[in-house]
C-alpha cells in the first residue's frame, strides 16, 4: 500500500511538472537582419505619404496608422516607419533629408508619359527618384523599389485612344517618348490593331529595360546587398481596368474586351520579362508581384479576402468624388475613406463592421491595407527563404 | 523451443554470473539514462490568410531522462517515465519550406505506463510491452522574426504562437537486461498517437499530427 502511494506521488510530480512549466508564450522581436535603413522607390503603392496620407484606406487612429507592403517588410528589417523624402506642398516638392521612402504616387518609370507633369527630372520620374537617392545609399541598406504600372495604364489609354488619326498620332507620340520615333513608325507602318499591339509590347519590353538600367546603376553599382524589385501585377484585375474592359465590352463585344486584356497582360509580361532579364546575374530579388497577385485573384478566400471586384471605399458617404470616380487622388475620397467611416457605415450586403478588411481594393487601383499586408507577408517569406529574414 | 531457448541463453551470458536481484513482485527499479523524442509529423494547412500548403514541421529533442517501476507482481508492472523538460524547434514545411526556424516549444509528456515483463521473474533478459495514457504538455513556446515576418506581424506587434496540450494513449516496447546482481540496462520505444491544434496570435490555426516516437535507454538499480 505505502509502495503505491510512492508511485501515486511519482505521477503527481510529473503532472505538476508539466502544469507549471514556468515559461509562457512569447517572441524572438530581434530581426534577423537590421538595416540601418530602408530605402524605397516607386509610385503610389509604395508611397509613405508625399502628399501628406497614403493610396489606401486611412487609419483613424493616427497612432497606429496601417502599413502598406514596404513598410512591413522595412519593419521587419528593424526599421519600424517610413516616411516621405519627396513632401509635394501643392505646387512644388520638398526634400526631406532625414526620410528614405523616395516612392511617389504616380511614378512612372517613363514620366514623359505624364500627362499632366511629364519630365524624366521630376519626383513622379522613378529613375529621377534612384538618382537622387543613390548618393546616400550604404551597401548595408535594405532597397526596394517598383514600377511600371502606371507606364502600362498609360500605353493602355493611349492605345484605347487610338481610334482616330489625331488618336494614332498621340499614340505613337507617346511610344516615341521612349523607343526611336523611327521604330515605333517601323513596327506601325500601316496602322492595326495588331500593329500597335505589337508596338505598344516593344514599348513595354523598354520600360523594363529602362528600369533594369536605372536599378544596376543607381543601386546594384553602389554594392548594395539587399535589393527587393517588385515586378507589375496583372493590372486588367483592377476595378478600374475592369471598369474600362467592361466600357470595350458594351461598345465593341466581349471577344474585343478579352483581346484588350490578353494584350495588356502580354504587355505586363513582356515589360517583367524584360526586367528580370536586365537584373540577370545581379543580386536583386525579384519579387513577382504578377504571379503572387494571380494567386490571389484565383482564390480570394485562402487569403481571407470576400471581395476582391468592388473598392471599399465608395460604399461610404464622400467616398466617391465630385467627379464621379472612386481614387484616392480626391482629397474627399482620402478623407471619406477611413476606418471609423467605413465601421460605422456597414454597406448593404455586408454584416460586420469589420467588412472592410476583407476588401482586396480601397479605391479602383489601389490595395487595402489587407492586400498591403498579404502582399508585404509574401515578400518577407521569399526574403525569408533567401534567409535575410 | 529449442531456438528460442538458444536465443535466451545470450542475454543469459552477458549477464553477470552471480545470481541477479529477481523482478520479482514488490521489487522498486529506478534509471537515468536518455531519451530521443522524434515527432513523425503530419501537418495540415494553415488557416486563412495563408499560401496554400503552410505548413510545419517538429525537429527531435534529446534530454536526460529516467524513471520508476515498480512490480505490482512478477510479471505486471507500473512505469513512470521522468526527463527534463524537452525543447522542439519547429520550422517552416510545404509552401514555407526553406524559410527555417519559425519557433520552438518546451514540452514535458507525463506518462504512466502498465507494463507486462515477459519471462521469468529471475531472468536476467526480459522484454516486455507496456500500454499507457500521457499528457502531453506544450508551453514556453517562441516564435522567431522569422514567424512574424511572414505573417504579416512586426517587431511591435510580433505574432506569436502555442500549441495545445493533450492527453493521448502510449504504447510500448521495451527490455531489460541485468549487468550485475541489481543493475540493469533498460531501452524502450514508446509511440503516443497525437493530435494538436497550433494557434498563432493572428487566429490563425494549425492542425497537426504530432505521433512522437521515443527512444529511451537508461541504467538501472533494483532494490
Amino acid at each position: 500500500m505505502k509502495q503505491w502511494k510512492w508511485a501515486a506521488v511519482a505521477a503527481g510530480c510529473v503532472v505538476v511538472l508539466a502544469g507549471c512549466g514556468g515559461a509562457s508564450d512569447g517572441a524572438n522581436t530581434t530581426p534577423k537582419t537590421i538595416a540601418p535603413s530602408v530605402k524605397v522607390f516607386g509610385d503610389s503603392i509604395m508611397d509613405s505619404g508625399t502628399f501628406g496620407y497614403k493610396f489606401t484606406i486611412q487609419s483613424a487612429d493616427p497612432a497606429n496608422p496601417f502599413l502598406i507592403f514596404p513598410e512591413v517588410v522595412a519593419a521587419n528589417f528593424g526599421v519600424p516607419k517610413l516616411c516621405p523624402f519627396f513632401n509635394f506642398n501643392g505646387t512644388t516638392f520638398l526634400p526631406s533629408a532625414a526620410c528614405t521612402s523616395y516612392a511617389v504616387a504616380g511614378g512612372r518609370v517613363n514620366n514623359l508619359s505624364n500627362t499632366s507633369a511629364p519630365g524624366n527630372t521630376l519626383p513622379w520620374s522613378i529613375t529621377y527618384q534612384m538618382a537622387v537617392g543613390s548618393a546616400s545609399l550604404a551597401p548595408t541598406d535594405v532597397v526596394i523599389i517598383d514600377g511600371g504600372g502606371n507606364d502600362l495604364a498609360d500605353l493602355t489609354g493611349a492605345y484605347l485612344g487610338a481610334t482616330t488619326p489625331a488618336g494614332i498620332g498621340a499614340y505613337m507620340t507617346m511610344l516615341g517618348t521612349l523607343l526611336p520615333p523611327a521604330t515605333v513608325a517601323a513596327i506601325i507602318g500601316t496602322p492595326t490593331a495588331t500593329s500597335m499591339g505589337t508596338a505598344a509590347g516593344a514599348y513595354a519590353q523598354a520600360v523594363g529595360q529602362t528600369l533594369a538600367a536605372s536599378i544596376k546603376a543607381n543601386v546594384v553599382a553602389k554594392g548594395v546587398a539587399k535589393v527587393v524589385v517588385v515586378n507589375t501585377t496583372d493590372i486588367t484585375t483592377t476595378p478600374r481596368f475592369q471598369a474600362i474592359l467592361g466600357a470595350v465590352a458594351a461598345a465593341s463585344g466581349s471577344a474585343q474586351s478579352a483581346a484588350v486584356q490578353g494584350a495588356v497582360r502580354a504587355w505586363t509580361q513582356a515589360l517583367n520579362a524584360s526586367l528580370a532579364q536586365g537584373l540577370a546575374g545581379t543580386n536583386v530579388q525579384i519579387f513577382d508581384l504578377y504571379t503572387e497577385g494571380a494567386k490571389i485573384t484565383a482564390t480570394p478566400g485562402q487569403f481571407a479576402l470576400t471581395n476582391i471586384t468592388t473598392p471599399a471605399c465608395p460604399k461610404v458617404t464622400g467616398g466617391i468624388s465630385s467627379v464621379g470616380l472612386a481614387a484616392l487622388d480626391y482629397g474627399v475620397t482620402v478623407q471619406a475613406c477611413n476606418s471609423a467611416s467605413m465601421s460605422a457605415n456597414i454597406p448593404v450586403g455586408e454584416t460586420s463592421a469589420s467588412w472592410w478588411k476583407s476588401y482586396a481594393f480601397s479605391d479602383q487601383f489601389h490595395p487595402t491595407p489587407a492586400l498591403h499586408q498579404l502582399i508585404g507577408q509574401a515578400i518577407n517569406l521569399q526574403l525569408a527563404k533567401a534567409g535575410w529574414l | 523451443m529449442k531456438k528460442t531457448a538458444k536465443l535466451l541463453l545470450i542475454p543469459a551470458l552477458l549477464a553477470c554470473a552471480a545470481a541477479a536481484q529477481a523482478q520479482s513482485a514488490g521489487t522498486w527499479m529506478v534509471r537515468g539514462g536518455g531519451t530521443t523524442i522524434k515527432p513523425n509529423v503530419s501537418s495540415g494547412d494553415l488557416t486563412a490568410p495563408s499560401l496554400v500548403g503552410t505548413k510545419a514541421s517538429i525537429d527531435s529533442s534529446s534530454r536526460f531522462s529516467g524513471g520508476i517501476t515498480y512490480m505490482v507482481d512478477n510479471n505486471f508492472s507500473i512505469d513512470v517515465p521522468l526527463a527534463v523538460p524537452f525543447q522542439h524547434d519547429i520550422s517552416g514545411d510545404g509552401a514555407i519550406l526553406g524559410v527555417g526556424k519559425i519557433g520552438d516549444v518546451k514540452a514535458l509528456p507525463a506518462t504512466v505506463l502498465a507494463q507486462w515483463r515477459f519471462m521469468e521473474p529471475a531472468s536476467a533478459f526480459r522484454p516486455y510491452v507496456g500500454v499507457g495514457v500521457t499528457y502531453a504538455a506544450f508551453y514556453g513556446a517562441r516564435s522567431t522574426s522569422t514567424l512574424t515576418a511572414i505573417t504579416g506581424g512586426t517587431p511591435s506587434n510580433p505574432t506569436t504562437l502555442s500549441i495545445e496540450s493533450k492527453w493521448a494513449a502510449s504504447v510500448q516496447l521495451g527490455a531489460s537486461l541485468d549487468i550485475g546482481k541489481n543493475w540493469f540496462l533498460d531501452a524502450n520505444y514508446t509511440y503516443t498517437p497525437l493530435s494538436t491544434r497550433t494557434t498563432l496570435s493572428s487566429g490563425q490555426t494549425l492542425d497537426a499530427k504530432i505521433d512522437p516516437s521515443s527512444f529511451s535507454l537508461a541504467i538501472g538499480y533494483k532494490f
